[in-house]
Order: C-alpha cells, then structure tokens, then sequence
C-alpha cells in the first residue's frame, strides 16, 4: 500500500493519503501476461466450438473419420493456434480404426456423400472468419475475461489525520497514478 | 465467363495443357493424364460504395492432376502452379484479376483404382465479378 501526504492548502492543517497505489500498478503491470492468457482460452473456446461445425459436414460411412474429429495445439512459434484436426491412427481423436483417408474425403470434390460434404473443416473455418462471427465470439470471450479477472484495486483518497509533509505537493494523476512532487 | 472458363482459357493460352488434357468442374475416366480445374465457395465478395451489386469476388479453386506416372502428373501440376500463381493484376476474358495465390505447395492427394497419382492445389482468387456465361 502506498501513501502519501498532502500540506496545508489554504490555513487548514489536513493530511490527504492516497492508497493502493501499489495495487494498481501491479494490475496494469498484470494486464500482459492476462490478456494473452485470455486469448489463448479464446481462441480454444473458439476452436471447439468449431470442431463442433465440422462434425455437421464430416461425411459420415463408418463413423471413423466423425470419430477422430478433434482440437490440437498447432505450433506456430510464438502465436496461439489451435488445429481442428481429422485423421490418424486409432486413438488419435475418439477413432477406434485407422483414419488414413482423412485428407482425400476432406479434398475430393467429385466425391458424392450420402451425409456431409468435402472441405467439412476449410468452409466452416473460412466461413467463420470471413463473415467475421469467430472474431465477435472471440473479443467478447476476451472482454469478459480480461473484465472479471483485473480488478484496479482503486486508489482510495482518504483524509486523515495532521499533515505530514509540510510545503509539499503530490501530483496524482487519473487513476491514481502518481506523477511527481514539488516542494514549494 | 466465369472463373473457371477464364482460368481454363489462361492455362491454355500459356501451354501449361491443351484441351484434350484440361477439363473443368469434372474429372473423366479417361484419358489417364488430365488437369481438372474445380472452383468451390470461398470469401465474401466486396461492395463498394453506390453499387448494388458486389465488384469483386473471392472464390476458391482447385486444381488437380492426375498421370500414370508421378513425374508426368507432377510436371503438370507444377506448370499449373506456376502459371496461375503468376497472376497479378491481369485482365483474363475481359475480366481483371487482382490476384490468384496458392494456399500451399502441390501435394499428393490419392492414388485411384488405375494406381494414377493424383496432385492437387488450392488456390484462393481475388477478381472483378464476372457476369453470366457467354
């Protein structure tokens, strides 16, 4: 907690204490890493919600390729990225067999499927992003995040007691911010 | 025209296939060697400002080949790759074409019953709207 006194203004001997100052700053100071940690769970939100939309269009015979439907880690360097993958060997998603057809159902566009369609990940990914609703979803999940886990702690003003630093000055700017002091 | 016709009409003018060999929006049994052209929905077209009717339009397409030999079928892709990857700010059947990129190299993607390799791209193409077929 940080506090800070005020001289006399005028006649009247007063001291004025500004508190949580620390606080605050540590919050602003927090922002970063909580900002991207909110993203990220955005944008896996996002990513299973869309997984979700894949599993209407995945073309449906066995039920294998539905099966091995599923969100991994894309490694992208420093971005967050996700992947909605299909495919792989049993076990890869909720597959029991091996799903090594993934790729040429996904891509074969002269294929006819009694249930779904071709390019069930590439439309719904793109249409998502294009009509720009991934991106709504997203900055909402991120504005409610980032709302209900930064609190300012708000710099409390309180009057109290004798002043107790005579001919001195504190600038204290919005939110509590301490600017810098003079001496008069 | 559409893009398909536009861009069928380009890959031959360039040499990349002659007619036998192109086709576009299906893919024939015969011959074994061919170069399909495919278009399939892609992004929301661009509207500008006292125009009803949107300008531009972004499709996707893509682009198959397919040979008995691997080298034929991946000689043929490439030049396709190439030749479509090289447009920018062209005019093809007296429609301007902003671009057409690759999303990614040529791969394989299958071999079918005949054992002929198949390769394929996709593309995403940015180009003033074409109006009806001629």
């Amino acid at each position: 907690m940080a506090a800070m006194s005020i001289g006399p203004i005028g006649s009247g001997l007063f001291s004025l204490q500004v508190t949580g100052l620390e606080e605050c700053m540590m919050a602003a100071a927090s922002i970063g890493p909580l900002m991207m940690e909110a993203v990220g769970e955005a944008v896996t939100a996002e990513t299973i919600y869309e997984l979700g939309l894949t599993q209407e269009q995945v073309p449906v015979l066995t039920g294998q390729l539905q099966l091995s439907g599923r969100v991994e880690a894309a490694d992208e360097g420093f971005e967050i990225a996700n992947a909605i993958a299909y495919g792989g060997p049993a076990g890869s998603g909720s597959n029991t067999e091996n799903v090594d057809y993934a790729l040429v159902v996904h891509e074969d566009l002269e294929a006819h499927h009694p249930h779904g369609n071709a390019k069930y990940v590439e439309n719904v990914v793109r249409g998502e992003a294009e009509s720009g609703r991934a991106f709504e979803r997203m900055s909402a999940d991120i504005q409610r995040m980032v709302q209900t886990r930064v609190s300012f702690g708000r710099a409390q003003l309180t009057l109290a007691g004798p002043y107790q630093q005579r001919h001195g000055k504190w600038l204290v700017g919005p939110g509590g911010k301490f600017i810098g002091s003079t001496q008069g | 025209m559409t893009v398909l016709f536009e861009l069928g009409q380009y890959l031959e003018d360039m040499g990349v296939a002659t007619h036998d060999v192109l086709f576009l929006g299906s893919r024939p049994e015969e011959p074994d060697t061919v170069l399909v052209v495919y278009e399939y929905p892609g992004g929301a077209p661009q509207y500008v400002q006292e125009h009803a009717a949107p300008i531009i339009e972004r499709p996707q397409i893509q682009v198959v080949s397919r040979a008995l030999k691997y080298e034929d079928a991946d000689a043929l892709i490439h030049d396709a790759w190439l030749a479509l990857a090289s447009i920018g700010n062209a005019v093809l059947g007296g429609v301007k074409y902003l671009s057409v990129r690759p999303n990614g190299s040529p791969g394989i993607l299958d071999r079918d019953h005949h054992d002929r390799v198949l390769l394929f791209f996709n593309a995403s193409v940015e180009k003033e709207v074409s109006f009806g077929v001629s």
